[in-house]
């Protein structure tokens, strides 16, 4: 056992030393890496895509909307390049390539919105990336409903206005009606019809001014539905009265008449909400609040960290571990390793306890000094450090795979880059995992940094203890060790052919 | 004579009996039938490809033979366990000590692949070092040692724990000739140690350092003998180089061609009156020509002397020979 031991440290001696002569190396694979995440730091504005636009104004403008609200709305998320109502000069712009989206505002006539007609914005672009693709979509359609909600809160203040006016004249209908219905004989009944003739073409009108009731729906807006069931009740109620006034009952009319004076009331309060209602609430019955329960969310360049942490230090151990055994055999030291009493897993343990020390050295390090850029501290420092010899390990094991299978130090370096590409794809770097479809998931379990970023994160943003990582990392150290030894096993055996 | 006495007193320490590896298409080792015995050099002489390195990974235990027997140590050498292999040291044809290490980490870890403990390869780095003459070098990197230092300090790496066997590859490879006689020097120190050591080279001139000489070609042996029954084989006996007066060469050429004891006899075309005399023992036979011609041709030679042939020419002679011996059983 001892002889073995010794066996074993002798190569990680072999190692350290190799390595520890190799200052640059260790200084261009951890220091390298960090420049370019403080650079990132250091110059990141936003994640979304820079996108530049030309908004193409109608000259009649659009009602509730000036063009400097609209302007002042568009460059929340488009870099506004210019503002114009000449959509040849806005098209020109775009097939030169000095902007990425033109938008063409429509004329809008507010009488014809909700009739025939539905005004449309264009929003053009010849963009080739599906992301910023994706994004100007988006965007298009918070502005459709942004400009949607204005043209709505115009025409509900309109309303409002109108049925003002309207109560008014309802509150003198109403105390004739009480009037009349005291004092009801054969001569109020032309009387009260002269009423019902005044007030219908007030009720229409107000019927008219009033937002459609598809759009209260809609928006369910629970004051302009009531007030567009009142009146219609209302109106039938009037129709019953005139009826009634017909035919010459008079219990049946005075019943009629005080129903329809109940009705004029309850229109009058329905009005009375509505009128007090804030107009936005009646256009945009429900908002939304947002409420971080952490405080706030961090910077995209602290919570990217942790994943470039993990990145880094996979990439390292991979590196390290896939030249390793290569040049082992190029240099032609199995042959020697052979006729030696030497065991190969004392060659892999042996070489991976030095990178595994190597790499995991220089984790802590970069742990420590992305501090400086406001990363915070892990919570558990034991766990995290226990996380990185993990990871490092897993790493190796990939990195003895590829070293296993290449013939020469270029053929592994090709492959350490494919890891690499795979990991910033399917790892949750970038793209959530969630986004793709079942395949890419075991390509994800079988890549270390998987787990690794999501164990950094728990420990380093979310300050709680690392869970549900272990499992899949462990399971890679054991098949990548596996195929490891098994590979090199035979290539040992034949280690000359 | 040193080393027939030193095969026949003890057990051979390797013993290949009809031997033959082969790789197919004409490739590979065959028919090799070779013993050695403890503490003596046996040299594999042989041009380039010829199998000597297959030859050795046969012995070594890296190929096993297709056909015939490989033993050493009394044991196949597949069947090595871990402490058979700590019994022999092995010193590769490509260099293979780590460029980033200085020489004595290089030794370090060629003693911990063997399993010594740290106290113990101190005490042997040291006085290996010495040996090879790198002590004041040990600290140097082997990627800025010389190409005959980094020679020596894979044999120092291969003698570090203490092997009964050392196999060397072509281990003068490409060295300049005083530093190739320094090597020598040493394999033959280890050998009066009681080492036995298996060498290959290239140089046929090496063959003189050496108690045992195998001379392969083709993927066969061609001969093993000592050093001297080599040029015995190669010359057809042993040679006498006199020199007469230029006027007297033919008569004397003729002379001795008449007589039973010499074999041949070879005007040498590079020095005038000298001729080459084959007799079976020169020791015995010079007097008794000196006499001779005194007595029967009145001719007394300017030089009497044993010729010993340089290597490369009986290399080429015995190459020869078996190239027709070659022909000759094609034919029959």
């Amino acid at each position: 056992m001892i002889q073995y031991l010794i066996q074993t440290f002798s190569f990680f001696m072999k190692e350290f030393h190799d390595v520890r002569r190799q200052p640059r190396l260790m200084i261009s694979l951890v220091g390298g890496p960090l420049l370019v995440l403080a650079a990132f730091g250091a110059t990141f504005r936003s994640a979304n895509p820079f996108i530049s636009t030309v908004l193409v104004w109608p000259e009649s403008g659009i009602p509730g909307i000036n063009q400097d609200q609209a302007a002042s709305f568009f460059s929340e998320y488009f870099y506004l390049a210019e503002v114009t109502t000449n959509r040849e000069e806005a098209m020109q712009m775009l097939d030169e390539g000095r902007v990425d989206v033109v938008q063409i505002i429509p004329e809008i006539n507010l009488a014809q919105v909700g009739d025939r007609e539905r005004p449309e914005i264009q929003v053009l672009s010849n963009t080739v990336d599906p992301n910023a693709e994706a994004w100007i979509r988006s965007l298009a359609f918070g502005e459709v409903n942004f400009i949607n909600q204005q043209l709505l809160s115009q025409e509900a203040v309109q309303a409002q206005d109108k049925a003002r006016e309207v109560a008014g004249e309802l509150e003198t209908t109403q105390s004739q009606f009480e009037q009349i219905s005291q004092t009801f004989d054969e001569e109020k009944i032309e009387q009260t019809r002269e009423l019902i003739t005044e007030l219908r073409p007030l009720l229409a009108n107000l019927s008219s001014t009033l937002p459609p009731e598809s759009i209260a729906q809609a928006n369910l807006s629970p004051e302009l539905s009531r007030l567009h069931r009142d009146l219609d009740i209302l109106v039938d109620d009037l129709d019953e009265l005139e009826n009634a006034l017909s035919q010459g009952e008079a219990q049946t009319q005075i019943e009629r008449l005080n129903s329809s004076t109940e009705e004029i009331r309850t229109l009058r309060e329905t009005i009375t909400i509505f009128v007090n209602t804030p107009s936005e609430n009646i256009t945009s019955p429900v908002r939304e609040t947002y409420t971080n329960l952490r405080g706030s969310a961090y910077s995209l360049v602290v919570f990217y960290a942790p994943s470039v942490l993990a990145l880094l230090v996979q990439q390292l151990a991979i590196t390290l571990a896939s030249l390793g055994l290569v040049r082992e055999r190029q240099m032609g030291t199995f042959e020697m390793f052979r006729v030696s009493p030497l065991k190969l897993s004392q060659i892999i343990f042996g070489k991976s306890l030095a990178y595994i020390f190597y790499v995991t050295i220089a984790g802590i390090t970069l742990t420590v000094l992305l501090t400086l850029i406001n990363v915070p501290m892990p919570a558990n420092i034991g766990q995290t450090l226990l996380l990185l010899v993990v990871l490092a390990t897993a790493s190796v094991g990939i990195g003895f795979v590829i070293s296993a299978t290449s013939r020469t130090d270029s053929q592994a370096i090709q492959l350490t880059m494919l890891v690499l590409l795979l990991s910033i794809f399917f790892t949750g770097f970038f793209l959530p995992i969630s986004g793709f479809s079942w395949p890419a998931w075991i390509i994800a379990a079988l890549i270390p940094m998987t787990h690794a970023i999501e164990g950094l994160q728990e420990l380093m943003l979310v300050g709680t203890n690392a869970t549900g990582v272990w499992t899949g990392l462990v399971l890679i150290i054991l098949l990548s060790y596996g195929l490891v030894l098994l590979i090199m096993r035979r290539q040992y055996r034949k280690v000359l052919d | 004579m040193e080393n027939n006495q030193t095969q026949t007193d003890s057990a051979p320490l390797l013993f290949l009996e009809n031997a033959s590896l082969d790789f197919g298409g004409g490739a590979g080792v065959f028919d090799l039938d070779l013993s050695l015995s403890k503490g003596a050099i046996l040299g594999i002489i042989g041009p380039s490809g010829c199998g000597k390195t297959t030859t050795i990974r046969l012995i070594n235990g890296i190929y096993g033979p297709t056909s015939g027997e490989v033993m050493v140590f009394d044991k196949k050498p597949l069947k090595f366990n871990a402490s058979d292999k700590a019994r022999i040291g092995y010193i590769p044809q490509q260099f293979i000590l780590y460029p980033n290490l200085s020489a004595q980490e290089n030794m370090h870890f060629m003693g911990g692949i063997y399993g010594m403990t740290s106290a113990e390869r101190k005490v042997k780095i040291k006085s290996l070092l010495e040996f090879v003459d790198l002590i004041e070098a040990r600290k140097r990197l082997a990627r800025k040692m010389s190409g005959g230092m980094q020679r020596r300090l894979m044999l120092a790496g291969a003698l570090l724990h203490d092997p009964d066997l050392l196999i060397a590859d072509e281990p003068t490879a490409g060295i300049d000739p005083i530093l190739r006689a320094r090597i020598w020097d040493s394999f033959r120190e280890l050998r009066d140690q009681g080492k036995t050591l298996m060498v290959t080279t290239q140089y046929v001139g090496e063959a003189a350092y050496c108690d045992l000489v195998a001379v392969m070609r083709n993927g066969r042996l061609v001969t093993v003998d000592t050093p001297k029954g080599l040029q015995r084989q190669a010359m057809g006996g042993e040679v006498v180089h006199i020199q007469v007066e230029e006027n007297q060469q033919l008569e004397v050429l003729r002379f001795l061609q008449g007589l039973p004891q010499v074999h041949k006899v070879e005007r040498i075309t590079a020095e005038p009156g000298g001729l080459y005399i084959y007799v079976d023992d020169s020791g015995k036979e010079i007097p008794n020509l000196l006499a001779i011609l005194n007595e029967k041709q009145s001719i007394t030679p300017k030089i009497t002397e044993p010729y010993l042939p340089p290597f490369d020419e009986v290399f080429v002679r015995l190459i020869r020979a078996s190239e027709k011996q070659q022909i000759e059983e094609r034919s029959a």
